[in-house]
């Protein structure tokens, strides 16, 4: 990356694993996946490392304090059921990771929102191309609806789309552990022959109450990084035709005499 | 001869231009014209000027989950179980948010051009208007081989103007 080495705040940087870039995002949006499920903020913000420590932290966490469980049971009305399941051993450390994670988040998307404008400011030149030992990766058009939709069949092919490597085998790995955990599968295969009653039996409260997070989260994910893809691809293309054809000599109209 | 093209951002268009290069027309006659598609913008891509429906959809994804946890815990206690009722408040949830951030948008935007005197059509929407203008200079013999390339590398639309 002969053109990021020198820029100050270089706008993307391309490796086997992907794309990592900085971009603009609403902060409240950050805080927001935040609290549906503790680091999917920081995947926002490109922050991989700390976003998958929080996501094991929470799914540990939550299962030790039964979180989900109690959720389940303060939303149905069943509020004794809900504090009796609790396991305060856990539950208080769990609300403070829970609390600083989405402030956390909420504040690095400030300052990322910042860098972002100190690199666009900079415009340093992107680079198109990486071409490591085990891996190819490349800007390139993408289409956010498709990546949206894949992400929707199965949480992570959306990031496989978007070229993640690394985050669309973890989400892959953790889609295939919930939907047997959860039993969701059995209960649809149940729901679709009509017998409601065994489908909610088999189901497993505290799998499943993590699913509808990690799809949502999935999908905004891969349909954002898609959009985001397309603008660097924009952005390295107009440079490349800026200094290639820059010194164009055409003359649409012969030089007034 | 002048070949005019215009084009969305894509790889195919590097490749016609790589092969008009390669097939003897020098560089200094290609022209590329990147094209601002908003007015109100200095940057084209401006990622704080999403199209409306970019916005809505961010928002109704975060509707739709959040309903969708609500519709799964209460939906154990209910006849038709917690996976209907996650489909169907995660269905409601998306629907009503996109919906109403689609309208707030828009009543907004009408507000503010009544405000300013403009027209209330800036930046709903940036698809089918082509994001670069390419102008190639060569001689009437090669005019067709040129727009051919053009037209087999993703090209919106193709014109020629003859003059000498």
């Amino acid at each position: 990356m002969e053109g990021n080495e020198q820029a100050r705040w270089p706008r993307a940087r391309i490796s086997s694993n992907g794309v990592t870039h900085i971009r603009w995002i609403n902060p409240l949006i950050v805080a927001w996946w935040s609290a549906a499920f503790p680091g999917f903020g920081h995947y926002l913000l490109n922050q991989y490392i700390r976003a998958t420590l929080l996501t094991l932290s929470e799914v540990v966490f939550n299962t030790l304090a039964h979180i989900n469980e109690a959720l389940v049971y303060s939303f149905s009305g069943n509020f004794s059921l809900a504090v009796g399941v609790l396991d305060p051993r856990w539950a208080y450390g769990y609300l403070l990771v829970y609390m600083v994670a989405i402030w956390d988040s909420y504040r690095s998307s400030l300052q990322n929102n910042r860098f972002f404008q100190l690199a666009e400011l900079e415009n340093s030149r992107l680079k198109p191309f990486f071409l490591g030992r085990m891996e190819v990766q490349y800007l390139e058009k993408k289409s956010p609806v498709k990546a949206a939709l894949f992400s929707a069949a199965f949480p992570g092919m959306g990031h496989l789309y978007n070229h993640r490597v690394g985050l669309a085998f973890y989400a892959i790995f953790w889609w295939w552990f919930y939907l047997t955990a959860s039993r969701l599968h059995t209960a649809c295969y149940l729901l679709f022959y009509g017998r409601i009653q065994a489908s909610t039996q088999i189901l497993h409260p505290h799998w499943l109450l993590f699913m509808p997070s990690v799809i949502g989260g999935a999908v905004y994910h891969s349909f954002t990084t898609a959009i985001e893809h397309n603008r660097l691809f924009a952005i390295e293309q107009r440079q490349y035709f800026a200094e290639r054809y820059g010194n164009c000599s055409i003359r649409i109209f012969p030089r007034p005499r | 001869m002048l070949i005019v093209g215009t084009f969305n951002h894509c790889t195919e268009l590097e490749l016609a231009l790589s092969l008009l290069e390669r097939n003897g027309i020098d560089k200094s006659r290609i022209m590329v014209v990147p094209m601002d598609l908003n007015r109100d913008s200095k940057s084209a891509y401006s990622p704080r000027i999403a199209t409306d429906a970019e916005r809505a959809f961010e928002v109704g994804m975060a509707f739709a989950t959040a309903m969708s946890v609500i519709g799964v815990s209460i939906g154990f206690g209910l006849k038709l179980g917690p996976l209907l009722w996650g489909v169907i408040f995660a269905f409601g949830g998306f629907l009503v948010s996109f919906g109403l951030t689609i309208g707030i948008k828009r009543a907004i935007r009408r507000k503010r051009s009544r405000l300013s005197g403009k027209t209330a059509a800036t930046y709903v929407k940036k698809t089918n208007r082509p994001e670069l203008t390419v102008l190639i200079e060569c001689e009437e013999e090669r005019a067709e081989h040129v727009s051919r390339i053009l037209w087999e590398h993703e090209a919106i639309s193709v014109g020629r103007a003859g003059h000498g």
